[in-house]
């Protein structure tokens, strides 16, 4: 009897894991890093190059630090934004342009390699986030979740 | 009795492998959109009429809604001299995969500008925060001026959970890079906004930026 019952909860524990799993996979829109694109630490700025994009990984190879643009992409129902990069020793930030030409800027929170936005925002505006890269270091990942 | 166990091991792990993969399917196909469904399946056998001939009334009463705002919009455009009315509260956000709509969205800008103002007029000053923040901010300046940055700190005030500096210029385009020349220097901030520079009849520019503290909520929070 007791068998029985260790039995039913396998099987439930089973079903309600394969239900909540589709919930699951489908809460986060990732981005790979080959969008971004390097530009100059200073201004004015400007692209420059030096990107390189291999193994999933967008790196700086440049030969000295440069900013890395990249695009944000945004859903509603997902109010946060998460950029991981090859070394800690960076800080990124999360930019929004707005009505009238106002802009944003998100600090966010940081832990490891990894950079969190929640801005709680509307969702029809360009985000981006920007990392200064020291050469040889990348992003790795980009989230919205 | 060994090779007994084994089958029945076997056989528990195939029938659990079953369910678990038939709960996944169930649960997929809940999670499928109107739109997926509609490309996939018939519509439901068991639909009952009665809330089919709801979500249709339904769908009539937005779009009654969406003509309604538009012949609004229309009106409003072709008489310029009508005053338009003060929100009186701030519009809602527009729900997901929702067209944004100009007006709404310039009144959640002006409810958030209101909001901010409101803030800058009566929160009181934590000297403890405002004082060493005012002169950290002025350092930063003084440091991206040293990199290239050609303006200078007209005014800087600190309260509580933010502060507003307002920074000059000889003219707009010595102010195009300020939000990256800014934003790997500022610390203890949660976020910052720089307004759209103007110009004074001199050709000076002048710009706000505005800091809010790291763990105080935005007084425009939601209305961005």
């Amino acid at each position: 009897m007791r068998k029985l019952k260790l039995a039913g909860s396998v099987l439930a524990a089973c079903v309600g894991v394969g239900v909540a799993a589709p919930h699951l996979a489908s809460a986060a829109i990732s981005l790979h890093p080959s969008v971004c694109v390097l530009a100059q630490n200073g201004a004015p700025f400007g692209a420059i190059s030096g990107a390189t994009y291999a193994n999933a990984t967008f790196t700086n190879s440049s030969g000295g630090t440069a900013l890395a643009y990249c695009p944000m992409p945004f859903e509603n129902s997902l109010p946060s934004f998460q950029i991981t990069t090859t070394s800690a020793g960076t800080s990124c930030t999360l930019q929004q342009n707005s009505i009238g030409g106002a802009v944003n800027v998100f600090f966010g929170s940081h832990s490891g390699n990894s950079w969190t936005f929640t801005p709680g925002l509307n969702p029809q505006y360009v985000f981006q986030a920007a990392c200064p890269l020291a050469n040889g270091t990348g992003i790795r990942h980009i989230m919205n979740f | 009795m060994r090779m007994t166990k084994v089958m029945m091991a076997a056989t528990v792990a195939t029938v659990v492998s079953a369910v678990a993969v038939g709960g996944y399917w169930l649960g997929r196909a809940r999670t499928l959109q109107p739109t997926e469904r509609g490309r996939s399946e018939e519509p439901a056998a068991g639909l009952d009429e009665t809330e089919h001939d709801s979500r249709l009334a339904g769908a009539l009463g937005r779009l009654e809604g969406r003509m309604a705002a538009l012949e609004i919009k229309q009106a409003t455009a072709t008489a310029p001299t009508a005053a338009a009315p003060e929100p009186a509260a701030a519009p809602p956000a527009p729900a997901k995969n929702e067209a944004p709509d100009p007006a709404a969205e310039e009144a959640r800008h002006l409810e958030g500008e209101a909001r901010i103002q409101a803030v800058l007029r009566a929160e009181p000053r934590d000297r403890a925060w405002a004082s060493p923040t005012e002169g950290n901010l002025r350092a930063t300046i003084d440091t991206v001026v040293s990199e290239g940055g050609k303006f200078a700190v007209k005014d800087v005030k600190c309260l509580t959970s933010l502060c507003e500096m307002v920074l000059s210029a000889n003219a707009p385009d010595d102010l195009k890079y300020l939000t990256d020349q800014l934003s790997p220097k500022i610390t203890g901030m949660g976020s910052m906004e720089l307004l759209p520079p103007t110009v004074g009849t001199d050709g000076r520019a002048t710009v706000t930026c505005r800091f809010f503290r790291q763990g105080y909520p935005r007084p425009d929070e939601g209305l961005l």
